[in-house]
């Protein structure tokens, strides 16, 4: 009976080992680390050295590799295969510039069998002499677009690896604002009923959604000092979600300092009514206003569109996110049961 | 008290240790570690930071349980 009840729990568990394992197992996409030099003059003939991150060059076919401005595409005369992951190729001098400025940044495209296709987002800066500008779409070698079988995370630059953090951070917050929003519910038929027991189940998802809330911090902190450089910044979304968490610390401090277990219950109800939209409008409308920010997804605000090329992420990504709402509900849970045992105990003890 | 004074102790020589490592060592700390290769160790770091959320929440719930139990008894 009691694991007919509890099956939510087991689902949650379930669901956050799931995509630990498959997130930890899951390779990273082939990619482009390194272009050197990165600046070349393109009016005579120029050859640059790839270097590429979880390539294999010693595949049948040997790969070809392409400039891409726009949607134009300008083929290498000559692309040779120096080791497993590096590749070192030469263009034909352009005659014309392809756009109306003197330096522009091309992207690197790269297709081959055994890698498919993959790209070096602006990773050769092309320097132009000539002033008059040809329109000409390039050559007439198209990739095929060959997609890898495998399944795989995308890869970025500085990012490598960590892409999958994405399935352990981004569902910190989400299991927070469901918990906060719980906690905002009982609040509500708290203050509507007067009945203990929703105080006691706002207060356990409260604190649940506070401790999710430090896991997201954190994570996020520690995963910007290795990718952006530095653990803090002054950025929308970072601050935002920092008062976010501030405004449920400020809760549990309102909480302890009052004596009274009824106006405990009356006057943190209240506050959680009122923070909760606050909250809300930190964490999720302003960053989605927010003109800049370092932090992935603005407008979608977790950052698909700049992340995900072939959806195997979200497949991973979904899944985590309920699992973590289910463990953090568990955990608030708890919470709120060992509070109702307690104030038990302390009117049985003033009795 | 004991108990606040052994966490001194213990963060005393957690400084001391990241001091002497600052200088001399960090920077190729860093590197054999976070910034190596495909940067590994950074998805390591993150779930080893979940995980020790989650035991700060269990040891706290403990300690909770624990007193409830002895006033239940008392």
């Amino acid at each position: 009976m009691a694991l007919v009840r509890n099956w939510w729990k087991g689902l949650g568990v379930l669901l956050v080992l799931g995509s630990i394992t498959i997130g930890l197992l899951t390779k990273t996409g082939p990619g482009v680390a390194v272009v050197s030099p990165g600046v070349v003059d393109a009016s005579s003939t120029f050859s640059f050295t790839l270097t590429g991150y979880n390539t294999d060059f010693y595949g049948e076919s040997a790969p070809s590799v392409w400039l891409k401005y726009k949607d134009r595409l300008f083929c290498a005369d000559a692309v040779l295969v120096e080791d497993i992951k590096t590749l070192r190729v030469s263009f034909p001098p352009f005659d014309h510039r392809i756009d109306t400025v003197s330096r522009i940044a091309t992207s690197v495209l790269i297709e081959d069998e055994v890698n498919g296709m993959f790209l070096g987002l602006d990773a050769l800066q092309l320097n132009f002499n000539e002033v008059a500008v040809d329109t000409t779409t390039g050559c007439s070698i198209r990739p095929d677009k060959l997609e890898a079988i495998k399944f795989q995370f995308p890869f970025r630059t500085t990012l490598y690896e960590t892409i999958r953090n994405l399935n352990f951070h981004v569902p910190m917050w989400f299991a927070m604002i469901a918990v906060l929003f719980l906690s905002w519910i009982a609040s509500i038929r708290n203050l509507n009923s007067g009945d203990r027991k929703w105080d006691h189940l706002a207060y356990g998802f409260a604190t649940a959604g506070l401790l999710f809330g430090i896991a997201g911090i954190t994570t996020g902190a520690f995963w910007a000092r290795f990718t952006w450089g530095t653990f803090w910044t002054a950025d929308p979304k970072l601050n935002g979600a920092a008062i976010g968490v501030l405004l449920f610390v400020a809760y549990q401090i309102l909480r302890s300092s009052i004596d009274d277990e009824d106006k405990v219950a009356r006057i943190s109800s209240v506050y959680n009514v009122l923070a909760f939209p606050i909250f809300i409008v930190l964490i999720i409308i302003l960053p989605v206003l927010a003109k800049f920010s370092l932090h992935p997804g603005s407008g979608d605000s977790v950052g698909f569109k700049q992340y995900d090329l072939n959806n195997n992420l979200r497949m991973v990504f979904y899944p985590a996110v309920l699992g973590w709402v289910l463990v953090a509900t568990w955990v608030g849970q708890l919470i709120s049961r060992v509070k109702a045992i307690e104030e038990e105990q302390e009117m049985n003890a003033h009795e | 008290m004991s108990n606040l004074k052994s966490i001194r102790k213990w963060l005393m020589l957690a400084l001391l240790a990241a001091g002497t490592h600052s200088g001399a060592f960090a920077g190729n700390l860093l590197d054999d570690t976070f910034f190596r290769d495909g940067k590994y160790y950074v998805v390591a770091g993150i779930l080893i930071i979940i995980f020790l959320v989650l035991f700060i929440f269990l040891i706290r719930l403990d300690r909770k349980v624990t007193k409830l139990e002895k006033e239940q008894k008392s």
